[in-house]
């Protein structure tokens, strides 16, 4: 099957982008299944329930998250009710939301989309290794699940890294979220995962990570803050990887960055 | 040139347009992964936030996956790491300027043999 997944959709101009590119992708590609990254799509911080049904309504999946997924308070609710957002699996069991959405194909096969969030440089959170082990042993691949996506929110490249690793043979695809910057290091490792360290924001790249430049280099220079930050308003790139998988085995055949619009160099199938 | 080692995107993409326009090519190091964001800034500066490493990217940046993985799950140490012996991929990045100005003509990553998908002039 074809999976799409797109990184984080930052504010204004990295939803316009995700609303133009999903709908022709998902027609001209042929895609199955439709992942983004929504956690900071509400001004730079958070999701919003309006912005959420915008992305189904265009064909999105499942909606992944991180550390900023609770910058908008009115939706906390929203991620008990709604089981297609996620929020990072490894927050305390009691916090609002839960970390995996599965739902079961016409071959009675299940797609699984897990959202973790790495500790290096992060919160200190519950071990994510063992909480995405415990979801991988509930669905073998290739028996119970025919595709199983990791979204590793993660500032550390090495720990991105060794989630892939750790996951290679087990899920379909590890992609980490959360730097902003697309990594030009697409592979299928050895036993048959595809995995990317970072798939990129979609969003305005003249920027600082996509907020506006001034404030983030007034900060830097300074220690101190002098306003808000606010994502920048020029075109975004919109940055995602495209993952064609075998449904017996349920291993990665191709991983292909899509990147279309703004800035950046454009790569695309 | 400005090779800024750093972990975070965000203090090296900073350091990339605190210098827009005063320095030819900013690039970070430090992640051992190359980043897909080579462009030159609106004042000239070319920018790349990672030029990745030249290693074995069957690896965790670099080093044979065992050792590392072993830490992550246990949080212990069990041996020293050491680098994987895969074949690598050469990562750079190629900046063209202007002798005039100093500024960038044009900023293109190159990878070369390994693991990842090549990318060369």
């Amino acid at each position: 099957m074809k999976v799409l997944f797109a990184g984080d959709v930052m504010g204004r101009s990295g939803r316009k982008s995700v609303l133009k590119e999903v709908p022709s992708l998902k027609k001209k590609l042929g895609l199955d299944f439709i992942v983004v990254n929504g956690e900071n799509a509400a001004g730079g911080f958070g999701m919003t329930e309006k912005i959420a049904e915008e992305f189904f309504e265009v064909g999105v999946d499942c909606i992944t998250s991180g550390n900023h997924i609770w910058g908008q308070r009115q939706v906390l609710p929203y991620l008990d009710t709604e089981a297609r957002i996620l929020r990072p699996i490894n927050y305390p069991e009691t916090a609002p939301g839960h970390g995996v959405y599965s739902v079961k194909g016409e071959d009675g096969k299940w797609i699984v989309i897990i959202n973790a969030m790495g500790r290096v440089f992060m919160d200190a959170l519950d071990d994510p290794f063992r909480a995405v082990d415990r979801i991988l042993e509930g669905f073998p691949l290739g028996k119970r699940a025919k595709f199983i996506m990791v979204d590793f929110h993660g500032e550390a490249t090495s720990e991105k890294m060794a989630m892939g690793q750790f996951c290679d043979g087990r899920a379909t695809f590890v992609v980490g979220t959360h730097s902003h910057v697309p990594t030009a290091d697409a592979q299928i490792f050895p036993k048959g995962t595809a995995y990317q360290t970072d798939a990129g924001m979609c969003g305005d790249y003249d920027s600082v990570i996509g907020m506006k430049k001034e404030e983030p280099l007034f900060r830097f220079l300074n220690k101190v803050t002098k306003e808000r930050f606010s994502p920048a308003e020029g075109e975004a790139t919109f940055c995602g990887v495209l993952v064609d998988s075998d449904d017996a085995t349920g291993l990665a055949k191709t991983v292909t960055p899509i990147r279309l619009g703004g800035r950046l160099k454009p790569s695309h199938v | 040139m400005v090779d800024f080692h750093g972990e975070a995107t965000s203090e090296k993409m900073a350091m990339g347009q605190f210098c827009d326009g005063r320095a030819t090519f900013v690039v970070g190091t430090h992640s051992h992964v190359p980043t897909a964001d080579a462009q030159i800034f609106p004042k000239g500066t070319a920018y790349q936030t990672d030029a990745g490493m030249c290693g074995d990217y069957d690896s965790v940046i670099g080093m044979k996956k065992e050792e590392p993985l072993f830490r992550f799950l246990n949080k212990v140490t069990k041996e020293r790491f050491s680098p994987a012996e895969g074949e690598a991929t050469f990562c750079g990045v190629l900046v063209d300027s202007d002798d005039a100005t100093g500024l960038a003509k044009t900023v293109t990553p190159i990878r070369l043999g390994g693991r990842l998908k090549p990318s060369h002039v």
